[in-house]
């Protein structure tokens, strides 16, 4: 169980949106960290062989995926960002329909959707119209489908994306638990919805992995420290040019912020342990606050 | 999945809409056909419908049998008896109709000597049998041929260059085929249900958004990642889009013609199928019953609806566009009409476009042929091969251009 990367290169006309981009993905959860625009969304179409790439190989266990084509999308999940269903199917004639597009015999596909749809808590809304559920919901199905088929490869675009608190935990807990032998990779902008459950990550920037590998790794490369600092307001508006800042607190005579710098920005200020969001920030955020960069 | 694909076009509002169309479409087709029939009483009011049929047939089965000598001569002397009775020489309409009324059941035979008793090919006058004071049967028949004959060598005539010595000879050889006497009897619920059969091909023009959503909607739906990204999704899926749509053509193509033939048979009699085309169409050059010409038409109808909806599927799947994919069957069912007259080669391919198979019955009434290396043909019968053959070549091409999508 090997998905493999080389050298894959995506352009459109004139943008480069997937460039030159190699890694190897085995079992295990992977975070795909990345601004908007960064290229997650076609890295992903085209491991889900929805687009051929311009340049470069993808190959699962050494053969290549669009030469597997059919035997490769049988080990196939896939919720794509911006995802849709059939407007007039119910829920259970939607799940029961893509389990005939997965091929899954009719005897197996009834148990199938029965339990997929516990697992997701859709039992309730079994017999709802697709067009009528809320969006937390709407994702539920999105997920539910994409496992019906128990996918050795499981690739979910901005899974939480528009989904409230609670949902999005819920959601980190169902990602866990059908992270068992597969290979699961799920991309997002949001740093705390793969901080904690993600073996791998890859921050992705302008087509490129600028940085991969496990949440530890990654802190322990981080180009910048972070620092917190106290200082009147006129200090903050200066500060705020020279360094990237994860954090302003308000506070009775003055700011606290918390700011990304290799050395020690100003004399009082006291180093901290550094964050995933941190290291986030300090590759993908513009100074002077990216709002895509801090939660 | 074909089950699936007819659900997915069938029970969105689009869906629901194009079929109530349809349904209104069939129903306006047996209204315009019941309605057709109509009947003037001895007071000179007219009544419409199945009870008007009734009374027709009452009154044109005096006059069954084959068209001799002995029915023309009845048929002549009564109208003559008719003519000269005050109510026909009345200035006053409803007189005239009452008069009218009176010719109803021989009325056919009537036309067919105003029509056979004509000056010249091209002339009709209806009250040409009225002025007839005698009539022979050879004559009758014989007047067919002679003017046509006349027709196609007359050098002022625009006949003389439209068609080649080749065609020219085929139009005689049917006309010298021709089989006299013909048989006349009832035959209304024939002739009406043939008259608006071809209403039905504007199906194709509803359909189509229907045949065009199949391949459309996944997109619009945004449904589409996940459907090309399953493993039968390109292949099979896909197949299963082509096979709901012509299932679609197919099933609501022929439940369509048989509510229409039900209920217009049904309400005006479902005799005299076997009377020749020429008992109505006196000039048509091809020797077949009503019944025939409508088998013909309802047979090539379905093909040419096919052709087309295989057409539109093809359109939307290649380019992924519905509005493009249903102005194809609009452009090919407006467009000629535009065009006709410009060229002489254009109006040669046009005969040949695929709305000649939508409406056999104009087809066969018409002198319209095509001379294909030195061999004369009927347009309708080289458009049934050909779009055949087409339609076979589509239907591969249909899901072979889905499959290949891709979503960028
Ligand atoms: N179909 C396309 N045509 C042209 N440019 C595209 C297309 N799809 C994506 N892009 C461009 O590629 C880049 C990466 O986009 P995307 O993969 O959607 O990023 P992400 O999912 O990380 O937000 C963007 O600059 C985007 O504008
Ligand atoms: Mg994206």
């Amino acid at each position: 169980m090997e998905l493999k990367i080389t050298h894959l290169t995506k352009t459109f006309d004139k943008t480069t949106a997937v460039d030159q981009v190699s890694y190897t993905l085995r079992p295990g959860v992977y975070g795909l960290l990345g601004v908007n625009g960064a290229g997650k969304t076609t890295l992903m179409r085209m491991l889900t062989t929805l687009i051929k790439p311009t340049s470069g190989d993808i190959t699962w266990d050494g053969e290549d995926i669009f030469q597997m084509d059919e035997q490769y999308r049988k080990r196939l999940g896939y919720l794509p960002q911006d995802y849709g269903a059939y407007p007039e199917f119910t829920v259970q004639e939607y799940l029961s329909y893509i389990c005939v597009l997965k091929g899954i015999r009719p005897a197996a596909a009834g148990r199938k959707v029965k339990q997929v749809m516990e697992q997701m808590g859709l039992q309730k809304a079994k017999n709802k119209k697709m067009k009528t559920l809320s969006g937390g919901m709407k994702r539920r199905a999105g997920i539910a489908q994409a496992v019906l088929n128990d996918p050795e490869i499981l690739i979910l675009d901005e899974p939480t994306a528009g989904l409230d608190p609670r949902e999005r935990i819920h959601f980190r807990n169902l990602i866990s638990e059908m992270a068992q032998d597969r290979i699961v990779l799920l991309s997002t902008h949001i740093v705390s919805d793969v901080a904690s459950i993600a073996n791998e990550i890859m921050l992705m920037k302008d087509g490129r992995f600028i940085s991969t590998g496990t949440v530890e790794a990654l802190l322990a490369g981080s180009p910048e420290k972070a620092w917190t600092c106290r200082c009147t307001r006129s200090q903050a508006a200066d500060l705020e040019k020279r360094y990237k800042v994860a954090n302003v607190v308000p506070g009775t005579n003055g700011l606290t912020l918390r700011l990304l710098a290799k050395e020690r920005p100003v004399e009082d200020a006291v180093l901290e342990e550094t964050t995933l969001e941190d290291v986030f920030l300090s590759y993908m955020g513009e100074r002077s606050g990216d709002a895509d960069g801090s939660l | 999945m074909v089950r699936y694909e007819l659900k997915k076009a069938l029970d969105s509002r689009g869906g629901k809409v194009a079929l109530a169309l349809y349904l209104a479409l069939v129903i306006l087709m047996c209204w315009l056909s019941v309605g057709s029939v109509t009947w003037v009483d001895d007071q000179g009011g007219h009544i419409k419908g199945p009870a008007a049929a009734q009374k027709l047939r009452q009154a044109q089965s005096q006059w069954e049998g084959f068209v001799d000598q002995e029915l023309l001569n009845r048929v002549l002397q009564e109208n003559q008896r008719i003519e000269s009775t005050p109510q026909a020489q009345s200035q006053d309409v409803t007189q005239r109709d009452i008069a009218f009324g009176w010719k109803q059941g021989f009325a056919p035979i009537r036309e067919m000597i105003s029509d056979s008793y004509r000056d010249s090919f091209r002339d009709y006058d209806y009250y040409t049998a009225d002025r007839l004071t005698e009539i022979d049967e050879q004559t009758f028949y014989g007047n067919r041929i002679r003017l046509l004959e006349q027709w196609l060598y007359d050098e002022t005539d625009s006949a003389f260059t439209r068609f080649s010595e080749e065609e020219k000879q085929y139009i005689l050889e049917q006309y010298r085929q021709f089989q006299s006497p013909v048989y006349f009897e009832y035959h209304e619920g024939w002739y009406w249900l043939l008259h608006n059969t071809s209403w039905l091909s504007y199906e194709i023009l509803i359909l189509s958004f229907l045949l065009a959503g199949l391949f459309t909607n996944e997109r619009k739906w945004k449904a589409e990642a996940v459907y090309l990204s399953t493993p039968l999704g390109r292949k099979m899926a896909t197949a299963a889009k082509v096979k709901a749509g012509i299932a679609l053509i197919t099933l609501l193509y022929w439940a369509a013609i048989l509510v229409y033939s039900l209920v217009t048979l049904g309400c005006l009699g479902a005799q005299g199928g076997g009377c020749m085309i020429q008992v109505r169409s006196w000039q048509c050059m091809y020797n077949l019953s009503i019944a025939h010409v409508w088998v013909i038409q309802v047979v090539c109808g379905y093909l040419g609806q096919l052709f087309l909806g295989l057409l539109v599927m093809y359109t939307a799947a290649r380019f992924d566009s519905a509005p493009l994919a249903v102005s194809v069957p609009f452009l090919l069912y407006f467009l000629p009409g535009f065009l006709e007259g410009q060229a002489d080669w254009l109006d040669r391919l046009l005969k040949l476009g695929p709305t000649t198979l939508t409406d056999g019955y104009s087809q066969i009434r018409s002198f319209d042929l095509v001379t294909v290396f030195g061999k004369v043909f009927p347009p309708l019968q080289l458009c049934v091969p050909v779009y055949l053959a087409l339609s076979l070549v589509l239907i591969p091409a249909i899901g072979a251009g889905f499959r290949r999508k891709q979503i960028a």
